[in-house]
């Protein structure tokens, strides 16, 4: 099992190295050339002439050869330099600090929520499908699948700020500010993970062991809790770390709307200044924190379950 | 309707099943606390972004000199100013000034300002013109400019000057934070959240009523709204249109609507990748576009039709001697002189309709509507239209490629109360800003003689020059002036809206 743990975390250390190259790439393919952009950035907008450029260029090693430089850069990562942000000219890293533990904040408390909303739908309606209830609950998964988070939040920042007045419309730094975005995501995710609990769990309750449990006596409530259910969670869990993307996907827009101030309003920011250290930033931080997501999943299934050790 | 809130109330509280309700901050201001919502974020730690506009416009800094009400230069920091020699302006400080940190304002204290900013801001060292700043005495300052320069005094209006208190810099000379002089003092600023000021008592005019003020950031336009209507804020700026619509009529709030000469307009590619490069399909455009049409359809009527380049109404603004107007008929024969025809509705020439590339970017709320709107115009007309939208960034590189006939920009030209900053810095053929390739060596003479001249009939003689050559050559068709709007609650007593747009002025406002 260690060997095979080992195998999966090189994969992901590969994934991460070929993120890091395009990362770095992707400032050294920006339009036009890399060390004017730079200190045109550092001079308030204005044109250096070719003098400065070449100086600049020669201080800071941008003629050395591109692998050098790649390996100075990812040194320098390493240390949390991320470079300079061309629209306020602070360090990243100052941004990224706060802006990440804000989205990782978000991003556990919706998936918490989602979970809690989704399975319990779930087994209600692997319980009775076909029935009223699970119609509902489907017809209820589609919207919540489908509807724009732009407008429904909106639609929830009405009801709850305006006309109930309970939460605040915007901003961060109390618990009150994370319900509604927390809402938002997580309904729109737990949309699809319920559907995904039902088919799962039908199927499992179709298997010849269920048949057996009832037929020790056992309540069908107690059947799907102690036996189907652990059956069933390794499947939810995997499937949990990949709503991650769906999650990131909501907090670009949720993010700008309810003023918070994470990792994807930054990179809506950063797109729109053109500020390309910080969209490199944004790019490595997105991708590898996807990559980490997906290998502690597993890693918590292998020790869930004996028998996936011998798959992954 | 009691079921609905009884099934909200149910939603809500299963929401909240896994959170403490811990009490925010909605309703929590006081009648001594003014909370304001922003679309940009106030950022009092960096000199660079926005031009240290907000300094200004939330008054922690005072400039030298001040725009009244009517855009008219009155005393700031500076009570009196003449110019002793064509080149040479001296400025007569005001008395017992003191910064926010104890400090006293002097002449030296502010040719160190002035000196900083310009070594930080290469901009300004443009706009100012400056040779060199002296201190002849302790209240006495003397500006000595390169070339003759009237312009000067209106300059140091402009936000990029106001006065620093040498605290505000490390011993680097790097910016550190805004000590100033003004009403407001900087108190304390919270990254991607807010900006607080609280009243300097010692400040030289009259104190204010108010004892602190937020600058909240809410980047979205209906979120920030909301925020006003759920009494989370008491002032919002840059409203949508409908939503001016909305809170006209509704008594809890208060709509302010003042017009301004900030002007939309699509800037003409007059070099040689555009058709545009030809006057006649240039003016031909202009009398095409009904901008009452643009103003209503796709601003909800808030803006005033476009038919010249500065507003009406402001002194200081030149204007020319004719208006553009809707003229089909002046159009037509404008266009078959150009050699189109038009067939099938179209205008035709070598087989091929009459076709202009429009470049907008979409950053800012209205830019969209209006190229669209503008582009339909035309379409309507016979012109086919090809929209692209960009950042801003984005519709620059194709600007400065040349590869557009018509860019859809925002410019507001009455920061400064004179007419030598729009004009020099956008359409001067070696202006830094000229991205239309639009040349005219009479036009750049008499803005350059412009700046040089004090008010008067010779002053007023060469700007309507210019202002004359603009409309014959016709370098851009203007679409709206901005008519400025934010809106309060009912609360807020003495609030006028600043014609500059960029002066929020909460010294007289209580709540």
């Amino acid at each position: 099992m260690a060997s095979r743990l080992l195998a999966r975390m090189t994969h992901a250390l590969i994934l991460l190295f070929i993120v890091s190259v395009i990362g770095f790439a992707l400032l050294r393919l920006m339009p036009g050339d890399f060390a004017e952009i730079l200190l045109m950035a550092q001079m308030d907008g204005t044109l250096p002439n070719a003098d400065q450029v070449a100086l600049y260029a020669d201080q800071n090693g941008l003629n050395d050869p591109l692998p050098e430089q790649y390996l100075r850069w990812l040194l320098a990562l390493s240390q949390g330099d991320l470079g300079k942000s061309f629209v306020s000219n602070e360090p990243i890293i100052n941004d990224i600090t706060l802006r990440l533990g804000q989205s990782l904040l978000l991003a556990v408390l919706s998936l918490i929520t989602a979970l809690l909303i989704a399975v319990p739908l779930g087994i209600l309606c692997a319980r009775y499908p076909g029935s009223r209830i699970d119609r509902i609950a489907g017809m209820i998964s589609v919207i919540g699948m489908s509807i724009p988070n732009f407008w429904y939040s909106l639609l929830l920042a009405l009801l709850f700020s305006l006309v109930l007045g309970w939460l605040p419309t915007g901003g961060h730094g109390t618990w009150a500010h994370a319900v509604l975005p927390t809402l938002v995501i997580a309904t729109s995710v737990a949309g699809v993970l319920s559907r995904y609990v039902r088919g799962s769990l039908l199927e499992e309750l179709s298997k010849p062991y269920i048949r057996t449990a009832k037929a020790k006596g056992l309540s069908r409530i107690r059947t799907v809790l102690r036996h189907a259910l652990p059956n069933i969670a390794p499947g939810v869990l995997t499937f949990s770390g990949m709503q991650f993307a769906r999650i990131f996907d909501g907090m670009i827009i949720v993010e700008t709307l309810f003023a918070w101030p994470g990792i994807g309003r930054f990179l809506v920011e950063s797109l729109l200044n053109r500020d390309y250290p910080a969209i490199q930033a944004c790019f490595l931080l997105i991708a590898a924190s996807y990559i980490l997501v997906n290998l502690t999943v597993d890693i918590c299934i292998a020790l869930y379950d004996p028998r996936t050790r011998e798959i992954i | 309707m009691i079921k609905k809130t009884l099934l909200g109330a149910a939603f809500a509280a299963l929401a909240l099943g896994s959170f403490a309700l811990a009490p925010h901050d909605a309703h929590a201001s006081d009648d001594k606390t003014l909370v304001i919502g922003t679309m940009w974020e106030s950022l009092p730690l960096s000199m660079k972004p926005r031009r240290s506009r907000f300094f200004n416009e939330s008054e922690i800094l005072d400039t030298l000199v001040k725009l009244d009400y009517d855009l008219k230069p009155v005393p700031g920091l500076a009570t009196a100013w003449n110019r002793v020699s064509p080149t040479v302006w001296q400025f007569k400080l005001r008395e017992n000034v003191v910064f926010h940190d104890g400090t006293k304002l002097d002449a030296e204290a502010v040719k160190f300002s002035l000196e900083r900013v310009i070594a930080l801001l290469p901009y300004a060292a443009d706009l100012l013109n400056v040779k060199s700043i002296k201190a002849v005495s302790p209240l006495v300052l003397e500006i000595e400019n390169t070339e003759p320069y009237a312009a000067l005094p209106n300059q140091l209006s402009d936000a990029i000057t106001v006065v620093y208190a040498k605290s505000s810099f490390d011993d680097a000379g790097e910016f550190v934070k805004p000590v100033g002089t003004g009403p407001w003092k900087f108190e304390e600023y919270r990254k991607q959240d807010r900006t607080i000021v609280s009243r300097f008592d010692g400040y030289w005019g009259e104190k204010p009523a108010l004892e602190k003020i937020e600058y909240r950031f809410i980047p979205d336009h209906n979120s920030r709204t909301l925020a006003l209507e759920a009494g989370e804020i008491d002032f919002v700026t840059n409203l949508l249109p409908s939503d001016v619509k909305r809170l006209s009529k509704d008594d809890d709030f208060k709509v302010y609507a003042e017009p301004t000469s900030g002007l939309y307009y699509g800037a003409f590619n007059a070099g040689e990748k555009s058709v545009l490069s030809d006057v006649r399909i240039r003016q031909a455009v202009n009398a095409l576009v009904d901008r009452n049409l643009i103003v209503d359809g796709a601003l909800d009527g808030v803006g005033n039709p476009a038919w010249d380049f500065f507003a009406p109404g402001f002194d200081w603004a030149p204007q020319a001697d004719a208006k553009y107007k809707l003229d089909p008929e002046l159009a037509a024969s404008l266009l078959t002189d150009a050699g189109y025809e038009k067939t099938d509705g179209k205008w035709m020439k070598d087989g091929q309709q009459l076709t202009l590339r429009i470049l907008s970017y979409s950053s800012r709320t209205e830019m969209p509507m209006i190229t669209e709107a503008m582009a339909a115009l035309l379409n309507e007309q016979g012109i086919a239209t090809e929209i692209g939208m960009y950042t801003w960034g984005g519709m620059l590189d194709l600007v400065k490629q040349g590869e557009y006939d018509v860019s859809v920009v925002f410019w507001t030209p009455e920061m400064i109360g004179h007419p030598d900053l729009h004009l020099k810095s956008q359409f001067h053929s070696k202006a830094g800003l000229n991205y239309q390739f639009w040349e005219n060596a009479d036009f750049d003479a008499a803005v350059d003689k412009g700046r040089t001249l004090d008010l008067g009939d010779e002053q007023a003689a060469t700007y309507t020059k210019a202002m004359n050559i603009l409309y014959d050559d016709a370098p851009i068709i203007p679409l709206v002036h901005k008519v400025f709007v934010v809106a309060s609650t009912s609360k807020l007593k003495n609030y006028h809206i600043h014609p500059s747009g960029f002066f929020f002025d909460f010294k007289n406002v209580s709540k």
